[in-house]
């Protein structure tokens, strides 16, 4: 994989007249149009029950819509069988609020699970795993089962797992919500720098400080319906 | 500080699978089901071999038995109720030779009873004779037996043909029991690692979900299952076998005081050994395919 993607103008996601709703429940969401460019960064808001985690799970293609349709690396989800949907989402990397870690493997094992999906060797993925884990600071932690870590803990490994496999999308779902400013920040740099090199970044948030200091557009979800604001600058440019 | 290092494959399996409740049921079940396919296989394959010996022993061949009178008769008459008989199958269209068993022939047949030198002129043995039928031939035997009864009531026939064909029979039954046995015990088996399965992934959703997420296949998570049943299906089809081939050699000591001359060889040959040997591969491929086609049938309705 390229260190450095080449970054278009074209559309990594696509949403046309997106609708969906769960069996006979009523709609949570109707007529959703949104194109992502490939190599963007968004936030995405709205308030809790807004639709937020379900806009991610269609992205991350755990969800597929009631009505419209979803493009994402140019394919119609709606026309993807199971194996092409495995492996576009090899592509596409997820944090779960409630990070969703295999309790009972280890950190080191966890982060290591999209790679030894993708069928990677053992001797490349310790290079691999052991670098993030270092990066994240749960070196001393890599042994540990993930039901004796912190919530802190647990994020980080959240993210280093998302992110080990150098995926074109990022969708993370209140990425900093439970660790310290100091490991915040070294989180969003991370998303930073990913984006840098071509991913595209989703991160849903309540965080208004988040929205403020990072200069980056808004997808706010609300009433069913979708907006999208402008990057708020203000912070940025003082940083 | 180095990685741990994994010294079993399963130690970092994504699916907590050998660590599941269900894991004792389904090694009792598949040991309990390779043990009685070994017992059934085997009565199998000893009811063939027995049939077999029947069925080469239903040569076309009557023996007929002329009881002595009742009264001492000078042996031309002797001779003459002999020849009336012998006339009498000689005269058939289905006979194709009879013989009058020589004495010296009778004192040898009779002689684990009676000892070598017995001297049979004084018992009332009855004179029998060796009939043999054409090949071709389908004699109505019970006519046969009634015009006989008639021309001779002194004289009777045993029909080998009609009793071994009764054996030949029942020991087909029994082999068609053995193996509808053998089918039940694939299906019983087949139907516990199916559920055991699907029960196994409701039990594991969430993880399935996460994996899916994470870009697995339906292989990468039926390939888990596989492992573990696999390595169920060959340990305890190893007890089993083990078990089987216990219970055979006990049975086969019992069987040993049986009449071998009737039962013919109740043992297995080497190749029989040899496929028993292989139980334990057999039902660990069995488990594994199971396994493997249970888990992408039903994770093909998961989205």
């Amino acid at each position: 994989m390229p260190l450095q993607r080449e970054i278009s103008g074209e559309p990594i996601v696509d949403m046309l007249h997106v609708g969906l709703h769960y069996d006979d429940g009523p709609e949570i969401m109707t007529d959703i149009n949104l194109s992502l460019e490939n190599g963007s960064f968004h936030f995405l808001t709205g308030k809790s029950g807004a639709g937020k985690t379900s806009l991610l799970s269609l992205m991350y293609l755990a969800l597929k819509p009631t009505a419209g349709t979803v493009t994402v690396f140019g394919q119609n989800v709606a026309f993807a069988d199971r194996d092409e949907m495995a492996l576009m989402r090899r592509r596409i990397g997820v944090v779960f609020q409630e990070f969703r870690l295999l309790e009972h493997l280890s950190a080191y094992d966890n982060v290591a699970v999209p790679l030894r999906i993708r069928g990677m060797g053992e001797k490349e993925i310790k290079r691999r795993v052991g670098e993030l884990l270092r990066w994240v600071d749960l070196e001393k932690s890599r042994d540990k089962i993930c039901n004796t870590l912190s919530g802190g803990e647990k994020q980080r490994v959240a993210i280093a797992r998302a992110v080990i496999n150098r995926p074109e999308i990022l969708l993370a779902d209140e990425p900093t919500g439970s660790v310290d400013d100091d490991i915040g920040g070294r989180i969003m740099k991370l998303f930073i720098e990913l984006n840098r090199l071509g991913t595209t970044v989703v991160i849903a948030t309540h965080s208004q400080d988040l929205i403020t200091q990072y200069p980056y557009p808004r997808i706010h979800l609300e009433n069913k319906m979708l907006k999208i604001f402008p990057a708020v600058r203000r912070k940025f440019d003082e940083a | 500080m180095k990685p741990k290092i994994n010294l079993k494959p399963h130690m970092h399996e994504e699916l907590p699978l050998h660590k599941e409740g269900a894991n004792v049921f389904l090694k009792i079940m598949t040991a309990v089901s390779v043990f009685v396919f070994t017992l059934m296989f085997s009565a199998f394959l000893v009811l063939d071999g027995v049939a077999q010996n029947w069925r080469e022993g239903m040569d076309n061949t009557l023996t007929v038995q002329m009881m002595p009178s009742e009264e001492a008769l000078p042996k031309k008459e002797e001779d003459a109720r002999r020849q009336k008989v012998l006339a009498f199958f000689e005269n058939l269209d289905s006979v194709e030779s009879v013989r009058l068993i020589p004495d010296e022939e009778m004192q040898k047949l009779m002689s684990p009873w009676l000892g070598a030198k017995a001297d049979l002129s004084v018992l009332p043995l009855p004179a029998l004779l060796d009939v043999k039928l054409k090949a071709e031939a389908s004699p109505d035997f019970e006519a046969m037996a009634a015009e006989l009864a008639e021309t001779a009531p002194y004289a009777t026939f045993d029909n080998h043909r009609l009793w071994l064909g009764r054996l030949v029979k029942f020991a087909s039954v029994l082999r068609l029991l053995a193996l509808i046995v053998l089918l039940m015990v694939l299906t019983v088996s087949a139907l516990s690692i199916f559920y055991a399965v699907c029960t196994s992934l409701g039990v594991h959703r969430e993880i399935i979900s996460i994996l899916h997420i994470m870009g697995a296949k339906d292989n990468y998570i039926a390939a888990q299952y596989a492992r573990r049943s696999f390595d169920i299906g060959f340990g305890a089809g190893l007890v089993g076998m083990l078990l089987g081939v216990s219970g055979i050699l006990g049975i086969s000591r019992v069987a040993s005081v049986l009449n071998t001359a009737l039962l013919g060889n109740l043992s297995l040959d080497t190749l029989d050994w040899f496929f028993i040997a292989t139980l334990p591969l057999w039902s660990a491929l069995l488990s594994m395919i199971t396994a493997w086609l249970s888990v992408k049938r039903t994770l093909r309705k998961m989205v």
